[in-house]
C-alpha cells in the first residue's frame, strides 16, 4: 500500500544552490520523485529560504510559482536559523506520521533531526557531500545527495519557456591520450564522443581532465561538482565540489581546489571500478592556499604539484609520499604575472626537464624554473595586437592567453589568443621565442581551448562561433583538428578526415539547422585547402 | 622633516605620540585590501626602507615581526642585532604609520646612527608573506600576541595555522626560529599544537631557550606584553625551530 503521509520541504538556497543548468522550474519535480522513490506518495509543501539582497536572477521567482513559499532572511547564517526554528514550531503543531524532508548543508541539524526522530517523524535530508559532516548523513532516516535528487529534474532547454538565455561559457576541448575519445564543453553541456565504439554522451560540465593513462575521466560542472568517471565504462565513480582539478600522472591520485582555496586529494586506488562512493570520506585535505584557486595541475613526474591563485601566483608543493597526511613542502613560489593564470604547460623532453610556462590575462607568457621558482623568460603576446579582431564592446589592448599546450618531447608550445584566428607556435629552450604565427584560414575560427593528444599528433582545437547570433544556436560551436607531425604544424583537416569524420562532429558540434550546416561544411573544405 | 611643529610628536621626546595613532584592535586579514603590494621578493626596494644601513647589495632582510604593532620589539631588537635587517609587518593603517614616524624619529634622536635597520611595512602577512621574501630568506619570525580570534568560524583567520606555517616554513631558513607569545591560553595552546602538528617545526629545549637573549624579550619588550605584566597577566610561549624535511 502506498505511504501517504504529509511531506514537509525546508530548502536552504543559499547552502544547497541550484546548479548552474538546472531549472528551477523543475526543482518540485526532483523532490517529487526523488520521495516516490523513497516510498512516500504524500501532498507536498515547499518552504525555501533565500538571502535578502542576493542576486539569484529569477530564480526564487520561478520557484515560488512552482508552489515554493519562499522567506527573505539577512544573512545565511540566519537562513539555517530560520529552517531550525521554523522546523521546532511545526514540530509542535503537526503530528506523526509526517515527512520532514531538508536541503541543507547546516552541520548542526543533527540534533533537531534526532528529536523529529525521537517524535516519530520521518526525516530525510538532501545535502552537498563536502559541507556536510558524515555523523550528521547518520542521523536521519534518509539522506540523499542533492546532485542524485536533481538528477530527476531533467536539464531543459530553457528556449522552451521563451525565457532569455545565460551568456554560453568558453568551450573547451579534451582528447583522450591515445586518441580514444573527444569531449567538449559548451555552456552547460559535456559531449563525449568515444571513438572507439562510437557512442555519445552529454552531461553538463566545465573543466574535465583525462588521466595519463586515460582510465579516469574527471569533470567538474559550472556549479563546483566534480565527478569522476571511469573512461572505459563510463560509471561515475566519485563525486565532490571543486573549481580546479589535476590528475597525477600514474593515476594514483586526483587533487581538486574547492571554492574557498582548500585543495583535496583523492586515493584513486580507494574508488572501486563500478561502486560510487557516495561521500567525501576518502578526500583529505592537501593544502590550504591564502586565495582561490584557478588553476591545478601535476608536473608529469608527479614529484610537484602545482596550483595557481587568485593573487597571481603559482605556489609548487611537493607531492609527498603519504599525501593523505598534507603536502607541507612548498618547493617555490613563482611569482611575476599580474593578472590571473589561465593556463599551465611543462616543457619536459629529453634535454630539458623541471621547466614549465604560464599564460595569464596579462598578455604575456612565461617560462619558470620548477624547483627554484625563478622566472627565466617572459614573452609579450601584445605584440599580436595587429592580427586580432576588433571588437567593439571590448578594449583592443588586451591580449588574454587562453589556452597552451606544449608538444611532448620538444620544446614548443602552443598558444591560444583571445580573439586571434590562428594559433602561435612558441619555442621554449632557455628563452622564448615566437617561431611561427599560423593563421586558420576561412571564416574567423578563433580556437578557445586546445588539447594534443599524445600519440596521434593531432591538434584539436574548439571554438566558439562568431558570426551566428548566441541566441539563435546557443550549444553550437566548431571543432578542428590539425596534424602535428614532428612538431611541425601542417595544414588544417577537413571535416571528413577527422577520426570520427561527420558523426563525431555532429555530436561534439551541436545540431544546427539544416542550410546553416552545409555552409558550415563548405567552410570547412575551404579551410581545408591551404 | 621638522618634529618641532608637528602636534602629535612629543616635545620632550621628539617621538610621536601613540595617542593620535589608535586603531581597532581587530582587522579581517581575509578581506581584499587596497595597499601596493611588491610583485616579487626583487621588486622589494631596500634603499627605500633602509636608506643609511651600510649595507652591501647582498644584504636581504633577515628578521620578520608579523603584527608588529607599535613596534616595540623591533626597537629593542634594533639594538640588540645592529648588523642584521629586520621589518616589522602590520595590517593596520594607522599603527603602522605611528611605527614609521617613531622609527623615523628615533634614527634622527640617535647619535651612533642607530635604528638604521628596522623597518615597517603596510601589509596582509597572511597572503603576501612569499611577495616579499625568497625561500629561506629568514632567521627568525615573530608573532607576538596575535589576535585570538576566538569564534570557531573565524579560526581561519589567525595567523598561526597549519596551512599558513607551510609558508612560513618556506620563508624561513633550515634552523629558523618561530617565536609565538600570547596571553591568551587558548591561543597558545592552539599556536602550539600546530606547530607540533607541522613536520617542518621542532620545540626548542629548555637550554636553547634560555641562552637565546631574544625569548626575554617577548614579553618584555612589547607593548601588549608590558600591559600583561602590568595586570599580572600569564603568558604563552611557543618557540620552534624550522627543520629541514624530506616529504
Amino acid at each position: 500500500m502506498e505511504n501517504r503521509d504529509p511531506i514537509y520541504v525546508w530548502w536552504d538556497i543559499q547552502s544547497c544552490r541550484l546548479p548552474y543548468g538546472y531549472e528551477p522550474l523543475r526543482v518540485h519535480v526532483a523532490v517529487k520523485s526523488a520521495m516516490r522513490n523513497l516510498g512516500f506518495f504524500g501532498p507536498i509543501d515547499y518552504v525555501a529560504v533565500a538571502v535578502k539582497g542576493w542576486s539569484y536572477g529569477d530564480t526564487l521567482y520561478r520557484i515560488e510559482t512552482t508552489g515554493f513559499r519562499i522567506k527573505r532572511e539577512y544573512a545565511w547564517q540566519s537562513c539555517s536559523m530560520f529552517i531550525r526554528n521554523n522546523i521546532s514550531e511545526w514540530m509542535h503543531s503537526h503530528e506523526p506520521p509526517a515527512v520532514a524532508v531538508i536541503i541543507s548543508c547546516d552541520k548542526g541539524l543533527g540534533s533537531l533531526v534526532n528529536r523529529l526522530r525521537v517524535e516519530g517523524f520521518k526525516t530525510c535530508i538532501i545535502y552537498v557531500p563536502a559541507f556536510t559532516s558524515d555523523r550528521l548523513i547518520s542521523v536521519p532516516n534518509f539522506s540523499l545527495l542533492w546532485s542524485d535528487v536533481l538528477a530527476n529534474a531533467p536539464l531543459v532547454d530553457p528556449r522552451e519557456y521563451g525565457l532569455p538565455l545565460r551568456e554560453v561559457r568558453a568551450e573547451a576541448i579534451y582528447v583522450h591520450p591515445s586518441q580514444k575519445s573527444v569531449a567538449v564543453t559548451v555552456g552547460m553541456d559535456l559531449r563525449v564522443f568515444d571513438l572507439m565504439s562510437c557512442r555519445k554522451d552529454s552531461t553538463n560540465t566545465r573543466v574535465i581532465r583525462y588521466g595519463a593513462s586515460g582510465k579516469f575521466f574527471v569533470c567538474a560542472s559550472n556549479d563546483g561538482w566534480v565527478n569522476i568517471w571511469s573512461a572505459e565504462s563510463w560509471h561515475r565513480l566519485h563525486t565532490m565540489v571543486a573549481l580546479a582539478i589535476a590528475i597525477r600522472s600514474n593515476d594514483s591520485h586526483v587533487c581538486y581546489a574547492d571554492t574557498r582555496g582548500d585543495v583535496w586529494v583523492v586515493e584513486l586506488d580507494g574508488i572501486d571500478e563500478c561502486k560510487v562512493s557516495p561521500s567525501n570520506k576518502t578526500a583529505r585535505l592537501l593544502f590550504r592556499s591564502s586565495s582561490i584557486v584557478t588553476k591545478l595541475d601535476f608536473s608529469p613526474d608527479g614529484r610537484y604539484i602545482l596550483s595557481a591563485d587568485g593573487d597571481f601566483k603559482i605556489r609548487v608543493n611537493v607531492f609527498p609520499k603519504k599525501p593523505l597526511e598534507g603536502a607541507h613542502e612548498i618547493q617555490s613560489i613563482c611569482l611575476g604575472h599580474k593578472a590571473s593564470i589561465t593556463c599551465i604547460a611543462f616543457v619536459w623532453n629529453s634535454e630539458v626537464t623541471e621547466r614549465f610556462l604560464s599564460g595569464s590575462d596579462d598578455s604575456t607568457v612565461r617560462l619558470w624554473d620548477i624547483s627554484s621558482g625563478s622566472l627565466l623568460h617572459t614573452c609579450d603576446i601584445s605584440t599580436m595586437a595587429e592580427y586580432i579582431e576588433v571588437n567593439e564592446s571590448e578594449p583592443p589592448a588586451q591580449v588574454k592567453v587562453t589556452d597552451m599546450c606544449t608538444i611532448p618531447n620538444s620544446s614548443l608550445a602552443i598558444v591560444a589568443i583571445q580573439r586571434f584566428p590562428g594559433i602561435l607556435l612558441l619555442s621554449c629552450t632557455t628563452s622564448i621565442s615566437i617561431k611561427k604565427v599560423i593563421h586558420i584560414p576561412g571564416d574567423s575560427f578563433i580556437p578557445t581551448s586546445i588539447s594534443l593528444s599524445g600519440s596521434m599528433k593531432l591538434l584539436w582545437m574548439v571554438s566558439r562561433p562568431s558570426n551566428p547570433p548566441v541566441s539563435k544556436h546557443p550549444g553550437v560551436t566548431r571543432v578542428k583538428a590539425m596534424p602535428c607531425i614532428e612538431a611541425e604544424l601542417s595544414s588544417i583537416l577537413g571535416d571528413d578526415q577527422i577520426p570520427g569524420g561527420t558523426k563525431l562532429l555532429e555530436q561534439l558540434q551541436g545540431k544546427v539547422p539544416t542550410e546553416d550546416c552545409g555552409e558550415c561544411s563548405t567552410r570547412s573544405h575551404e579551410s581545408g585547402n591551404v | 622633516m621638522d618634529t618641532e611643529t608637528k602636534p602629535t610628536f612629543s616635545k620632550s621626546t621628539g617621538l610621536p605620540r601613540k595617542k593620535f595613532y589608535r586603531a581597532r584592535a581587530h582587522s579581517n586579514p581575509l578581506s581584499d585590501s587596497h595597499f601596493p603590494i611588491p610583485i616579487s621578493p626583487s621588486h622589494v626596494d631596500l634603499s627605500l626602507h633602509f636608506p643609511k644601513a651600510n649595507n652591501e647589495a647582498s644584504k636581504k632582510i633577515e628578521f620578520a615581526d608579523i603584527g608588529c604593532g607599535f613596534g616595540g620589539l623591533l626597537i629593542s631588537l634594533a639594538t640588540l642585532f645592529p648588523d642584521r635587517l629586520m621589518i616589522g609587518m602590520e595590517l593596520r593603517d594607522k599603527v603602522t604609520e605611528y611605527v614609521k614616524e617613531r622609527i623615523l624619529a628615533l634614527r634622527k634622536t640617535s647619535s651612533e646612527g642607530e635604528y638604521e635597520n628596522i623597518s615597517v611595512v603596510r601589509t596582509n602577512s597572511m597572503k603576501y608573506i612569499p611577495n616579499y621574501f625568497e625561500k629561506g630568506q629568514l632567521s627568525k619570525m615573530f608573532f607576538l600576541f596575535p589576535d585570538p580570534h576566538f569564534k570557531e568560524k573565524n579560526h581561519r583567520r589567525r595567523v598561526i595555522s597549519v596551512d599558513l606555517l607551510d609558508e612560513y616554513a618556506y620563508v624561513l631558513r633550515g634552523g629558523g626560529i618561530v617565536y609565538t607569545i600570547t596571553d591568551v591560553e587558548e591561543l597558545g595552546e592552539w599556536m602550539k599544537s600546530c606547530l607540533e602538528k607541522h613536520p617542518m617545526f621542532e620545540s626548542l629545549t629548555q637550554e636553547e631557550l634560555d641562552s637565546d637573549p631574544v625569548v626575554e624579550l617577548l614579553c618584555s619588550a612589547t607593548e601588549e606584553g608590558q600591559k600583561v605584566a602590568r595586570n599580572g597577566g600569564q603568558t604563552f610561549r611557543a618557540i620552534f625551530r624550522r627543520i629541514a624535511y624530506v616529504s
